[in-house]
């Protein structure tokens, strides 16, 4: 079906993905966006896998990015719920405004 | 042509992506995320991975976008600007990291992989259908599908317990 995109443009665009991402983890202080980075993040990584399922003739390796789809779920539920109830004491989304553990 | 394809998809994921974190907004954001998610998916389609792109779109493009629309909307949109300029540095060190990790993954493109050619694999037509993905999942794969099905329950009686009001009351 393919075989004439090589394998390392594939690479190179999950870690495009990824790195973006990771810029969006570190210069973001939205917690929403921030979690949205982390979802490009977690693309960038199964893009990965399933090249080199592709490439390799292997499907455990499309097994194995299903699974992360599923915790990328369970990581996105967690997470917005931590944000809507950090939202409720400090009353701001910006995590330089969340400067106290206990209070 | 399957070039074509996979550079106009790569185009669009890469810009949505870009976009995800540089909208002010978290609403376009969220947007910008199911586009790059469905170009993603799109991707998935030329790698022979049909059940995945479709899995993709149900969970990611529907379930956990609407999730994050639900919430962005639930806050409104912040006003707290100031916040946002608090650390100069980060996007200098964000670039210098990006730099730095391309050079080095390029570096090792370069070199190739052990036991890998850049030409795919001969494959079957049913490779990665839902029937084949489906059998290595409840066959080989069976325990940590399970264990994964437990986690999402966990996770869901986890948020719904953090949300409920009340649960960061202090008890002394």
């Amino acid at each position: 079906m393919i075989g004439e995109v090589p394998l390392y443009y594939y690479l190179l665009l999950s870690f495009l993905l990824f790195a973006t991402g990771m810029l969006g983890m570190l210069v973001r202080r939205n917690v929403l966006i921030m979690l949205m980075a982390m979802q490009l993040m977690l693309g960038g990584a199964n893009l990965a896998l399933m090249a080199y399922a592709r490439f390799r003739g292997d499907e455990a390796g499309q097994v194995m990015a299903f699974f992360v789809i599923v915790l990328a779920a369970a990581e996105g539920a967690v997470g917005l719920a931590l944000v809507i109830a950090v939202y409720r004491h400090f009353k701001t989304l910006y995590i330089d405004r969340f400067n106290t553990l206990k209070g | 042509m399957e070039m074509t394809v996979f550079i106009v998809l790569a185009f669009l994921s890469v810009v949505s992506a870009v976009l995800t974190i540089l909208w002010r907004d978290p609403v376009w954001s969220a947007f910008s995320l199911v586009v790059c998610l469905l170009g993603q998916a799109g991707l998935y389609v030329t790698l022979a991975a049909n059940f995945l792109a479709a899995m993709q779109i149900l969970v990611y493009a529907a379930a956990v976008i609407v999730l994050f629309v639900v919430v962005v909307k639930l806050l409104g949109f912040p006003t707290d600007s100031a916040a946002s300029h608090h650390v100069k540095f980060v996007p200098y060190a964000g670039g210098l990291v990006v730099l730095l990790l391309v050079g080095k993954f390029t570096k090792v493109l370069m070199a190739g992989q052990p036991g890998l050619t850049s030409t795919s694999a001969t494959i079957g037509d049913d490779f990665g259908s839902t029937a084949t993905v489906g059998d290595l999942l409840v066959q080989q794969f069976l325990l940590p599908f399970e264990l994964i099905s437990l986690l999402l329950l966990v996770a869901m009686v986890g948020a719904a317990v953090i949300v409920r009001r009340g649960f960061w009351r202090e008890t002394p």
